[in-house]
């Protein structure tokens, strides 16, 4: 039997992020200054100009995903009991509380919307009359590209529907999209996130203090109806923030295209984060046999992901009709095809590969270095979902914007999950599956 | 004494020999995982092939103190996967109408071709829905089924393989005891056939191991 692993909890290692604070705060303040700078150039530098409003989308999606990915961790985790998950809980729950931060990082998007640089038919002067609404919100070049080059003719787009029309045809779908209700949604998705986020944190910490195993029954009865909630909230903002960039394109596998993405940067999210503590001496709890659980489920999401992209992909070919296939057609041009097979390649064959075996899965090194290439590569996913929609933005990529927006953002969402785990054990400390997990090996 | 009289001597001490039950190995009982683990440990370091270790549920760290090597099982799936989706590509293309080395044949060799003709049957190009004849994305789907099937099979079979299934019989059911190997006792099994097996001094160590109980197996 594995006693030796059996610690009591009174021997348990250093739990208390607290301490590390100081640190924390200073890498922080210098990414977030960096950053700053970099996308302070936005104001003299054109080609920033131009891509701003589409980039601050990817880095905020990036950075929502990753807090969806660990409220789905938290809410599956209890959903199906499980025993050895429940000492790398307590930090999904720190990244899952990061919902009450979205609206903040929020903001910029709704403005960017509101100015039409982002969902054509969300944007303030879309024409929501009717059925033919002829919105001109990114075929108008002054405002999709303000003070930028004139947005390219797009073929296929003009093939596909005659040119100039940019909100949907059918008046409830302009509706639903419209900026009203494509705002109050989110809010609603962010309050939603937030009171499921709040419950789990909140139930789980106060059983380190009262040890009452009466509250894990109640959140694993709650798990279930809150996952329904989950998949359709995800789904939908999924459709809200990605897919109406084209409001005529829709498909139906695009909520789930989207959760993959979320659930596989927040494993590698949670990889590097338990990585970086252990270095600092704290969750030392955390073994080979949780990283590899970790592992595996990283690489089931590599799997997942691209067996829904391929789904999506090849039902969209094989049915040949214009209005799907325009979507893809956009991701072939303009450079983007070469995206679009380096994706194949980098976010697929690349990471199973690497992740196949036990071997990395059970190196902490190996591991990590596997999540940081998850993470890139699920950036890269990001821009080719978002950039080749806002016409302004097509032909210039500006890596260091992105790397600017990335560290502002980051330096906010490090610092908010930090605040959200300070004054808690790291690991939940009478959670009564605790024995299991410090206790769990792998086959 | 006549030659035939001899002959039914021996034939008797035969029967008598195969009726009689055979010695077959040692059965060791222990009341606790910790117990069988130290003294698998003992056995794994005595040096023995033929033996086993019988637990009501899996025993965390019992391989490492078996010296179970790591398993090959997952190279041989590979083999499995990589096989399926090959054959997957191959599949598609031959019945669509792409035979590349017997096109070559017909190049080269008319008369190989000719001799070859009836035993080749021929696939059809036959345009579906306005794709190519052969094209990579609608291949897809029957390449990764085909990976998974086979992958399957190797897993499932590959097992069965190097575990020598399916074995109908073994010494440890004959023993009573045995039954309890499912409810809460722990076993090892130490076979006769094992080349270092030696009735007295294998018995001699399984003594010293520690068991609540050590019995003779019979086959």
């Amino acid at each position: 039997m594995a006693s030796a692993t059996m610690t009591a909890p009174a021997q348990l290692g250093a739990r208390r992020i607290d301490d590390l604070l100081p640190r924390i705060n200073r890498g922080v303040q210098m990414a977030f200054v960096v950053g700053a700078l970099l996308t302070l150039l936005s104001f003299v530098v054109p080609a920033f100009r131009e891509r701003v409003w589409a980039t601050y989308l990817a880095a905020f999606t990036f950075y929502l995903g990753i807090t969806l990915g660990g409220l789905f961790f938290v809410v599956l985790q209890h959903l199906v009991r499980a025993g050895w998950s429940v000492v790398v809980r307590r930090v999904a729950e720190g990244i899952a509380l990061n919902t009450k931060l979205l609206p903040v990082l929020f903001i910029p998007v709704a403005v960017g919307t509101y100015q039409g640089h982002l969902h054509p038919a969300a944007a303030a002067h879309a024409d929501h009359g009717g059925g033919h609404g002829a919105a001109h919100a990114p075929a108008d070049p002054g405002h999709a590209a303000p003070g930028g080059a004139p947005a390219p003719a797009d073929p296929a787009h003009g093939a596909g529907h005659g040119g100039g029309h940019h909100a949907p045809h059918a008046p409830l779908k302009a509706k639903w999209l419209s900026f009203p209700w494509f705002l109050g949604r989110m809010l609603l998705f962010f309050a939603i996130w937030y009171g499921i986020a709040s419950y789990f944190y909140g139930s789980s910490v106060a059983q380190d203090q009262d040890g009452d195993p009466a509250r894990t029954s109640r959140m694993t009865w709650w798990a279930a109806p809150l996952m329904i909630v989950f998949a359709l909230t995800c789904s939908l903002a999924g459709f809200d923030l990605l897919m109406a960039l084209d409001p005529y394109w829709y498909s139906t596998m695009f909520g789930v295209y989207f959760f993959a993405g979320c659930f596989l940067s927040f494993m590698a999210t949670l990889i590097i984060a338990f990585y970086v503590l252990r270095r600092h001496g704290l969750a030392w709890e955390v073994g080979p046999e949780h990283y590899h659980d970790m592992g595996k489920f990283m690489f089931a999401f590599v799997v997942f992901w691209a067996y829904i992209a391929y789904s999506q992909f090849m039902l969209i070919w094989y049915g040949n009709i214009p209005e799907e296939t325009v979507w893809y057609l956009r991701r072939m041009e303009h450079g983007w095809l070469l995206v679009s097979a380096w994706l194949i390649v980098g976010h697929f064959v690349i990471p199973f590969l690497a992740l196949l075996s036990r071997f990395p899965k059970r190196r902490p090194e190996l591991l990590v270095a596997g999540s940081a290439w998850v993470l890139f590569v699920h950036y890269i996913d990001l821009q080719w979902l978002i950039l080749p929609q806002p016409e302004a933005a097509r032909a210039v990529p500006v890596p260091l914007l992105d790397l600017g927006l990335l560290l502002v953002l980051g330096a906010v969402y490090v610092r908010s999950t930090a605040a959200n785990l300070t004054g808690v054990s790291l690991i939940p400390e009478r959670d009564p599956r605790l024995r299991d997990s410090l206790a769990h090996e792998n086959f | 004494m006549s030659t035939a009289t001899l002959d039914h001597a021996k034939q008797a001490a035969a029967a008598a020999e195969a009726a009689a039950p055979k010695h077959a190995g040692l059965l060791l009982e222990f009341e606790t995982p910790a117990a069988l683990m130290k003294a698998a440990e003992q056995v794994r370091d005595a040096g023995f092939s033929k033996w086993d270790c019988h637990t009501p549920y899996p025993v965390h760290g019992l391989d490492r103190c078996m010296g179970i090597q790591p398993t090959i099982l997952p190279w041989i799936v590979l083999g499995g996967g990589l096989t399926g989706c090959t054959l997957g590509l191959i599949l598609q293309a031959y019945t669509n109408g792409i035979e590349l080395p017997v096109s070559l044949m017909q190049a080269e060799n008319g008369v190989i071709r000719e001799l070859l003709a009836p035993f080749l049957p021929s696939g059809y190009p036959y345009v579906v829905s306005g794709k190519p004849i052969f094209s990579i994305p609608a291949n897809i789907p029957v390449m990764f089924e085909l990976t998974i099937l086979l992958s399957a099979f190797a897993a499932f079979f590959g097992m069965w393989g190097l575990n020598m299934l399916p074995r109908f019989h073994h010494p440890v059911f004959t023993s009573a005891r045995f039954k309890r190997a499912t409810n809460d006792r722990f076993f090892i099994s130490i076979e006769a056939e094992d080349p270092r097996y030696d009735r007295q001094r294998t018995r001699a160590l399984a003594d010293g191991l520690g068991a609540a109980h050590v019995e003779e197996l019979v086959a």
